[in-house]
């Protein structure tokens, strides 16, 4: 990679296991080297004394290996050409096709101006209810999924992306099996959707470190479809949880003092700096969204972790997926979701009796989970608490489940039938004005 | 808001008392004492419920749990995305107050069974709902304080 005249340094003083440390001047933070012909990145500077993080490791580096900086931080070449294709953490194609010609852009620049935005107003359907109604997206969110690594939130967030109306859908792949890889992979190109997806790919082969790149990378690859084309763009980042394990081992590497959970002290910054890169557009600016759905995997459930609750400060809530034994599927969890940004469409994009029906469904979902507690504790159980339990097996399976796959109104009319089927009117508590129209 | 575990110092302050006796009237302290006792007593009901069962306590006990459920349903849970329900101002606060001491008040009932409170209560709660989701001093809104009325005596 080294050009004519370009200054090549031949003695490195210090090798570990993740950098090299050479004497060099003239060079900037992030800005990236080869050290034969392996790619590295500085990390740290001290008056003339600078280290290199190498990512694929230092193995086979000789002290007198042949250093070149490259004069420019990660980048990445933006253009429509960009659609339809895969790329790994350097914005290179791994799908064998052309390299993209295009303006190239440096990657991690700063979000957008909070000025410049507009308080999201757009719904985003994703036909299950568990989201839909209870806890709706909203174009310019940010959000993620809490889930335990066993649980099927790929399937869920490839689904979300494929009935999402966007015009563009960048994945994010960071610390990916293979096995996910090709899941995605086969999903958007079985559904024909391939021309409107951009990946960005790190799998478990790759090096841990390259994945820092790939949300930066992701992220600008959205910026430009979203500032420059004016359109709507779904960031789908899984797992946010490996980006942070790389986090920590590039911290540790730099002999930082680790905080909670061997978590580096800049964490949150990290994690904000890319989630607050969602944003909704006014027309004025020609519209144009970029919208952020994320997978934070837990260990065990555990939401104290350093990772879960830093992202919990940031993001607008959070989507929980479960496993409801008493009807067998994968369900959104009522209780423990939240969408901070849904009063904004819901009842106002929606049909106007969306929160009333969302909170009364929830309220006695609620009352059959006291119903349950009452069972297991061996008492007997009142007619009110039967038709509880049944209601709460329907609204699950109909409703909650992963599986649904409704329309807004046909959701709201499916919840009215349950009401109906196993409620009278006074115990529901909906305003006279939607029961009058809708309990027929 | 957990209305047991939050408090106002403020009820306790003599320039407060002088405030809201100009305002709304002597009574209103005593009132909002009561319904505090209310909804304490309420909750350790609830509790005595939740181990001994529903047939596990005197039918009185569900009379004294569910007045605490009107305080809670009718006064404390407003429904903030509702237009009219998220804006009381404080006459009509003082005048859902009075209603609802009334309802708690009332003691001549004569249920046989836990199961007719249950039933008495959801409906009581439910209107006084609907009053709260209708406008202040519209028609529908004196339909509904009526229908409450009716249901006390």
């Amino acid at each position: 990679m080294a050009t004519a005249f370009q200054k090549v340094y031949t003695q490195i003083s210090q090798i570990t296991k993740a950098t090299c440390s050479l004497k060099a001047k003239g060079v900037g933070y992030d800005e990236l080297a080869t050290i034969n012909g392996k790619l590295a990145q500085v990390v740290k500077i001290m008056g003339d004394n600078v280290t290199l993080q190498v990512f694929e490791g230092t193995g086979g580096i000789p002290t007198n290996a042949e250093v070149t900086f490259l004069g420019k931080s990660p980048s990445l070449k933006v253009s429509d050409q960009l659609a339809g294709r895969f790329f790994n953490a350097y914005g290179l194609p791994i799908d064998g096709g052309p390299e993209i010609e295009g303006k190239e852009v440096p990657i991690g620049g700063p979000s957008v101006n909070p000025v410049r935005r507009k308080q999201p107003s757009e719904l985003i359907a994703t036909g299950i209810a568990g989201i839909d109604m209870n806890n709706t997206l909203v174009s310019g969110q940010k959000i993620p999924f809490f889930a335990d690594p066993d649980q099927p939130f790929n399937e869920v967030m490839a689904m979300v992306a494929m009935r999402a109306k966007c015009d563009k859908i960048i994945l994010g792949g960071m610390g990916m099996t293979n096995d996910d890889y090709y899941f995605f992979r086969n999903t958007f190109s079985n559904a024909g959707a391939l021309d409107r997806i951009i990946s960005f790919i790190n799998t478990t082969e790759d090096p841990a470190v390259e994945r820092l790149l790939i949300p930066d990378m992701a992220l600008t690859a959205a910026e430009y479809f979203a500032v420059e084309k004016h359109e709507t763009v779904l960031v789908l980042l899984t797992d946010m949880t490996s980006y942070a394990d790389s986090l920590s081992i590039v911290s540790n590497r730099m002999d930082q003092i680790p905080s909670k959970d061997s978590m580096p002290g800049s964490l949150y910054s990290d994690l904000a700096k890319i989630y607050e890169k969602a944003a909704q557009f006014p027309e004025s600016a020609g519209g144009g969204s970029i919208t952020i759905i994320a997978v934070t995997t837990l260990s065990g459930g555990d939401i104290t972790h350093a990772v879960p609750d830093n992202t919990g400060y940031i993001t607008e809530g959070q989507l929980y997926l479960r496993r409801d034994s008493d009807v067998g599927k994968v369900i959104v969890d009522p209780f423990r979701s939240l969408s901070r940004l849904k009063q904004l469409v819901a009842g106002k994009k929606t049909r106007k009796d969306h929160s009333q029906v969302m909170n009364a469904a929830i309220r006695l979902y609620a009352d059959a989970a006291n119903a349950k507690t009452k069972l297991e504790n061996g008492f007997d159980l009142t007619d009110y608490d039967n038709r509880c339990l049944s209601f709460a097996k329907d609204y699950s399976s109909k409703l909650l489940a992963i599986d649904v796959n409704l329309n807004t109104e046909e959701m709201l009319d499916v919840t009215w039938g349950l009401f109906r089927k196993y409620f009278k009117l006074e115990e529901v508590n909906i305003k006279k004005e939607f029961t009058d129209i809708y309990w027929k | 808001m957990n209305p047991i575990d939050s408090y106002s110092k403020y009820l306790e302050y003599p320039e407060f008392a002088e405030y809201i006796k100009e305002h709304i009237n002597e009574e209103w302290i005593p009132k909002v004492l009561n319904l505090k006792t209310r909804m304490q007593r309420g909750k350790e009901i609830a509790e005595q419920i939740n181990i001994l069962g529903d047939d596990g306590v005197p039918v009185d006990y569900h009379v004294t749990f569910w007045k605490s459920e009107v305080i809670d349903y009718v006064i404390l849970q407003q429904d903030a995305f509702d237009e009219v329900d998220a804006v009381t101002p404080l006459e009509r606060q003082e005048e859902i107050l009075n209603l609802v001491t009334k309802i708690c008040e009332k003691e001549d009932f004569q249920f046989d069974t836990f199961l007719d409170v249950t039933d008495y209560f959801k409906k009581m709660i439910n209107l006084c709902k609907q009053m709260n989701y209708s406008l202040y001093k519209s028609e529908q809104y004196y339909d509904y304080v009526k229908q409450i009325e009716a249901m006390l005596n």
